[in-house]
């Protein structure tokens, strides 16, 4: 009995241990990454109207760039005070450097259809960034 | 040479298969319509690269960022894979709670 007992408590702490430990839900950073998709959405929207115009150019937007690293910088803060949230970090980060890459790319000068791509990739790295802290929330309901 | 949209959406969606095993059915409605949508930027990347709109390095700064979108499509997976199987997980624990608890004499799950 006794072994039998300690292999029934080593499978459930084996098979309990193989799924790594993954965040629960904070509701400030769906609010905080939904506002963030939103504020990069509409600057694209506006960008792809006015590149290629005085309007459009880099020098006039480098705040928005500045705003975009605090907001993900405090999305980090927020994330990183929970165990677990190593692959909601991961994809800050990823979103942060397709910023910087977008920045490089406004600076040297981006056309419409090259906007019209780098949008598609923002709105596939926002919606599974949401995708994954909804889950969370459906996990804790 | 042209991409083949539904041939590159395949290979990836396969490579994500073959990593998440049974948990796959869950999360293929969610990764394959963003593996096609990334497949399909590409696939207009070669095209501005063929008509001369954009230069080599132009394009491959555009791929780095698609590769970057990859990596958070992935990421995304695992992690939702990670909370599915942890529901598993949960239901395995409560299921054998019993048997166990019942075996040790107390309330250890």
């Amino acid at each position: 009995m006794r072994k039998r007992t300690k292999a029934i408590l080593l499978s459930v702490a084996t098979l309990a241990l193989s799924c790594a430990f993954i965040a629960g839900y904070d509701p400030r950073i769906d609010a905080g990454a939904s506002a963030l998709q939103q504020k990069v959405g509409t600057f694209l929207i506006d960008l792809e109207q006015t590149a290629g115009t005085p309007e459009g150019e880099y020098g006039r937007h480098i705040g928005f760039y500045d705003e975009v690293r605090t907001d993900i910088s405090e999305l980090r803060d927020v994330a990183s005070a929970h165990k677990g949230n190593d692959i909601t970090l991961q994809s800050l980060d990823l979103i942060e450097a397709n910023v910087a890459k977008l920045e490089k790319l406004h600076a040297e000068g981006i056309s419409r259809e090259e906007i019209g791509i780098v949008r598609s990739l923002f709105d596939t790295q926002f919606r599974m960034l949401l995708q994954l802290e909804n889950a969370k929330k459906r996990k804790e309901n | 040479m042209q991409f083949d949209v539904s041939a590159l959406t395949t290979t990836m969606t396969e490579a994500v298969r073959g990593a998440i095993g049974e948990r796959w059915a869950l999360l293929r409605a969610l990764a394959e319509p963003e593996f096609r949508k990334l497949a399909q930027t590409l696939e207009d990347v070669r095209q501005l690269h063929a008509d001369g709109k954009i230069d080599e390095n132009r394009a491959w700064d555009l791929v780095e960022m698609q590769r970057n979108t990859a990596l958070n499509v992935l990421r995304g997976v695992q992690g939702i894979g990670l909370l599915t199987a942890r529901g598993a997980v949960d239901a395995a624990a409560r299921a054998a709670g019993d048997i166990v608890n019942r075996l040790v004499g107390f309330k250890v799950i």
